[in-house]
């Protein structure tokens, strides 16, 4: 006999509809598993016919052949147990099927109890797009699902209730996560701007990259602080919002990363991998695609300390998304695209030793070592970040002075007053942040008044700067302005932005 | 009877043993010999005068008694090419102890080089004004703070200014820096077309052959210091640097000056060999305090408690040089036919004032400067400061101050640092208003 069972696949940050097919006929046991199935996917047949036995059903001494399609698609990762189980029970007629246009996904461990999974955030849009009314899921993940609204959320923490709900039984009652709610309290558990002592020139320049989303670059010896300020740049990012909430969850949920009971990211993600990540792990991939710490990082900060000892595959990986917001991962068969809108915050010491320009202690290192230590960042990624500045080592003087400094909510004012006025200025450009301005939109958009054109210039020539690199000052001049609530860039913009260009150790 | 002077007969009794020796000639081919096999033997010369008394009387002696000292293959240097061979072009010149251009301070060495290898354009010219001119070795450390590289610019600077040959030892850093900023004084000198007799020299002596520049990141300043001074060496033309020969030039430098003046070094450095040696020759030391607990201040702050002089300008190094140290420049433009000119010494006296005028540094492209720029630019006057300190003392915002530090870096008063301190440029401080 033969049953049908609806269910979905994860590819990349998308989902698509499989069908699991089951069909028992009268000869020598076995149990197959066809349509292009992983290795996870092939275990799945032990822990489904142990479920069943353990369930209290009855497992067929018969041969089994469950089918998914479509054929040609792989299937991967262990979400099929559900709806394979289910579609057995059905065949076997120890279960009905009475609901229609119901898709099942989830885990099974041996004794019948159904294990949360990943991507179910995904996997509900993908159910709700194509007009399922329902979604049968583990109940660890229900309220993840419950955040797709015009889809029926059914959780079930076994076997024996799954095969209920699907006999058409009551489902109990799914909280639906108000959005709105959960965002609001996410400003509570932010480290703050003011724990950081001093250092008021690089809290400037941190406000100024937030409002006009441009990239960052420190450069400071081991102990500046540099770590510290970094992990307090989300605070002063403006709230996410619930589009934005729902995107980050989405990718944290297909990568696994939604810590258990929560239905929503509501903080912009802080990510700081260590140096020695792969190029695959920094940008995703995979056989099985992945999404990678950028778009981990996406709609927040991507951290990267000791920028320079990351591998020069990592970093050149991070030249795509820097320039297009997403990472675009081709296989032989299909092309998978992960969002990959971040901030990019990198730190690094002046010299491999550290100490380079310090006070007390002396550098090491030779000479060969400082010019190889500068070449390994390439020109083309130096080009994506608009700010890069010194910071410098705390005196003791500085830390005893314990100069009062702002509180981040109010920094994030500022920041959010420049991001309202960007919107306006640059929606005929399409984009929302100074940052993302290309040269075109630039000369059509930012007006400079005279004097700050001839600051430019000078500078262009006495600095020896490129166009580019006039460009970048530009955009962060017209970030300053706009938090200044200057329509027209003004030479004290231009001067204070052309500060923030190059850190000391690459000027000479 | 003053150094000087000393040193001034020691060069008639050399030139005279020589002669007695049985014709100058022979004695310069000794001499030439001699100074090949020490290139590679070190301690050749040393063992010979131990023998023999007095260098005097090694070249005075027939080659044959000397041959027996000479330890073949010593040291690391097993074939290494000839030290010397013949001048390239009129750019060089081999200068053997027994020549009168050899410069008179090496004479005392010990051990003193028997013959010396030098490349100049104008290398005549040069090793009169060696021999004329009182002269002042800068040295220190390879990795100097700016702050030390600003005082070996503005000490090179200010001894060529007042007349005084700057001696080092061509290394990165502070070496190099002196003669830096010796050249940038020198440099307008030489574009007047007035041709000297008696020329400022800037001096490097090396610890390889004078056609190597090693390091090789100081190329140009080879270059330079060939166009309008004089490279020397004990070692040939091209003979490759060895560890054991950068310390054995330190004696060169330290005999070649009649101050030496130490910028920064650490509690190990070279600049404290130099220092050694020109105590041995009766030198003056001269140390430039740093910051107490750096470790660049270490070597200076080590010679200034055992008693050597405290430097802060041009001005204290050339308080110290004796008046007998200019009776050779005196003497020769008092002779009929010599060059007569004002003494350059009064270029000395203006450095001081000339220092002290800047806090009337007006200049600027953008015009009138803004009230942050002009308390920025005093404050800077006081020393290098980061951004944040100069917001603090001066009660400003970052975002002015960086507005300010980017207004006076692009009219070219202002330096960054390493690690973000601002500071005046060099020179900024002494330039004149227009």
């Amino acid at each position: 006999m033969l049953a049908r069972v609806q269910s979905e696949a994860l590819s990349g940050l998308d989902s698509h509809a499989v069908a699991v097919e089951a069909d028992v006929v009268a000869a020598a046991p076995a149990f197959t598993i066809v349509g292009l199935p992983d290795a996870a996917v092939q275990e799945s047949r032990e822990r489904v016919r142990t479920a069943i036995v353990n369930s209290r059903y009855e497992f067929p001494s018969r041969r089994v052949t469950v089918n998914l399609a479509p054929a040609d698609v792989r299937k991967a990762g262990p979400s099929f147990d559900l709806p394979i189980a289910l579609a057995l029970l059905c065949a076997t007629g120890q279960s009905r099927c009475l609901l229609a246009d119901v898709a099942a996904i989830g885990e099974l461990g041996l004794d019948g109890a159904i294990r949360p999974v990943a991507g179910v955030l995904a996997v509900a849009q993908s159910a709700q797009r194509r007009g399922l009314r329902a979604l049968l899921v583990p109940s660890a993940n229900a309220r993840e699902a419950a955040l797709v609204s015009g889809l029926r959320v059914l959780p079930a923490a076994t076997l024996r209730e799954a095969a209920a709900l699907l006999a058409g039984g009551g489902a109990p009652a799914v909280e639906r996560p108000d959005p709105e709610t959960l965002l609001r309290d996410e400003a509570a558990g932010n480290a703050d701007l003011l724990d950081v002592l001093g250092q008021g020139r690089v809290k400037r320049v941190l406000e100024v990259a937030v409002a006009g989303a441009h990239n960052l670059l420190m450069v400071g010896p081991p102990g500046s602080g540099k770590t510290m300020l970094a992990r307090r740049v989300p605070s002063i990012m403006p709230p996410l919002s619930v589009a934005e909430a729902i995107d980050v969850t989405r990718v944290y949920s297909v990568a696994g990363l939604l810590p258990a009971g929560v239905p929503l990211v509501v903080r912009r993600p802080f990510r700081a991998p260590h140096h020695t990540i792969s190029a695959i792990g920094l940008v995703g991939g995979g056989a099985t695609p992945r999404p990678g710490e950028v778009s981990l990082a996406h709609l927040g900060v991507l951290f990267l300390d000791e920028f320079p000892e990351f591998r020069t595959s990592a970093l050149e990986g991070l030249r795509q998304p820097l320039e297009d917001g997403q990472v675009t991962i081709s296989r032989a068969l299909t092309s998978l695209t992960f969002p990959a809108r971040i901030m990019l915050v990198a730190a690094m010491n002046p010299c491999p030793c550290g100490f380079r320009g310090d006070k007390g202690r002396e550098c090491r290192c030779a000479s060969h070592r400082l010019a190889q230590y500068a070449q390994r960042l390439s020109g083309p990624l130096l080009d994506r970040i608009d700010l890069r500045i010194d910071v410098p080592r705390l005196t003791p003087r500085d830390r005893r002075e314990r100069l009062q400094g702002e509180p981040s909510a109010v920094v994030r004012g500022r920041v959010l007053r420049a991001r309202a006025r960007q919107r306006l200025r640059l929606a005929p450009a399409g984009v929302g942040a100074n940052a993302h301005l290309s040269a075109r939109g630039l000369r059509e958009l930012c007006v400079l008044e005279p004097q700050a054109v001839a600051i430019l210039d000078h500078a262009y020539d006495k600095m020896r700067l490129s166009a580019r690199a006039c460009d970048r000052v530009t955009k962060v001049a017209q970030t300053i302005a706009d938090l200044e609530g200057s329509d027209t860039i003004l030479s004290r913009h231009v001067a204070e932005s052309l500060s923030y260009r190059e850190p000391s150790w690459s000027r000479r | 009877m003053s150094d000087r002077a000393q040193r001034q007969s020691g060069t008639a009794a050399g030139g005279a043993a020589a002669r007695a020796g049985g014709g100058a000639d022979k004695t310069r081919r000794l001499c030439l010999w001699l100074a090949e096999q020490s290139a590679c033997d070190r301690g050749l010369v040393g063992r010979l005068v131990k023998a023999h008394g007095s260098f005097a009387e090694v070249v005075a002696q027939p080659r044959s008694a000397l041959v027996g000292a000479v330890r073949v293959g010593a040291g690391a240097d097993r074939g290494a090419p000839p030290a010397s061979g013949e001048p390239a072009d009129g750019h060089e010149a081999v200068v053997a102890w027994c020549d009168d251009d050899y410069p008179p301070g090496l004479r005392e060495l010990f051990d003193p080089p028997p013959a010396l290898f030098v490349r100049g354009h104008r290398w005549r010219a040069m090793l009169r004004g060696i021999r004329l001119r009182p002269s002042v070795a800068i040295v220190g450390a390879r990795r100097p703070s700016p702050y030390g590289l600003e005082m070996a610019w503005l000490l090179g600077a200010g001894l060529a200014r007042a007349g005084v040959n700057v001696v080092s030892g061509m290394a990165l850093g502070i070496d190099a820096q002196a003669h830096v900023g010796a050249l940038a004084d020198l440099g307008q000198a030489d574009t007047d077309g007035e041709a000297r007799d008696e020329p400022v020299v800037l001096a490097g002596v090396l610890g390889a052959g004078v056609r190597l520049a090693v390091p090789r990141t100081n190329y140009e300043l080879f270059e330079a210091i060939a166009q309008r001074g004089l490279l020397l060496s004990e070692y040939g033309w091209q003979l490759p640097p060895a560890p054991w020969r950068f310390p054995a030039r330190n004696r060169l430098i330290a005999a070649l000056a009649d101050a030496v003046v130490i910028v920064e070094g650490g509690a190990t450095s070279g600049a404290l060999h130099t220092a050694a040696f020109a105590l041995d020759l009766g030198r003056d030391v001269l140390a430039v305090p740093g910051e107490a607990g750096r470790p660049l201040s270490a070597g200076p702050h080590r010679l200034l408690r055992d008693g050597a002089h405290l430097c802060e300008s041009p001005d204290d190094v050339l308080a110290l040089l004796p008046a007998s140290a200019w009776s050779a420049l005196t003497e020769a433009r008092a002779q009929p036919g010599g060059p007569s000119r004002t003494s350059d010494r009064d270029g000395g006296a203006e450095t001081g004032a000339a220092a002290h005028a800047a806090d009337q540094t007006t200049r600027g492209s953008s015009g009138a400067r803004s009230g942050p720029e002009r308390r920025v630019l005093a404050a800077l006057q006081r020393g290098q400061h980061t951004a944040d300190q100069l917001g603090r003392t001066l009660a400003l915002a970052p975002e002015a101050v960086s507005a300010a530090l980017t207004m006076l870096e692009i009219d070219g008063l202002l330096e960054v640092g390493f690690g973000g301190r601002y500071g005046l440029r060099r020179g900024a401080r002494r330039s004149p208003a227009p």
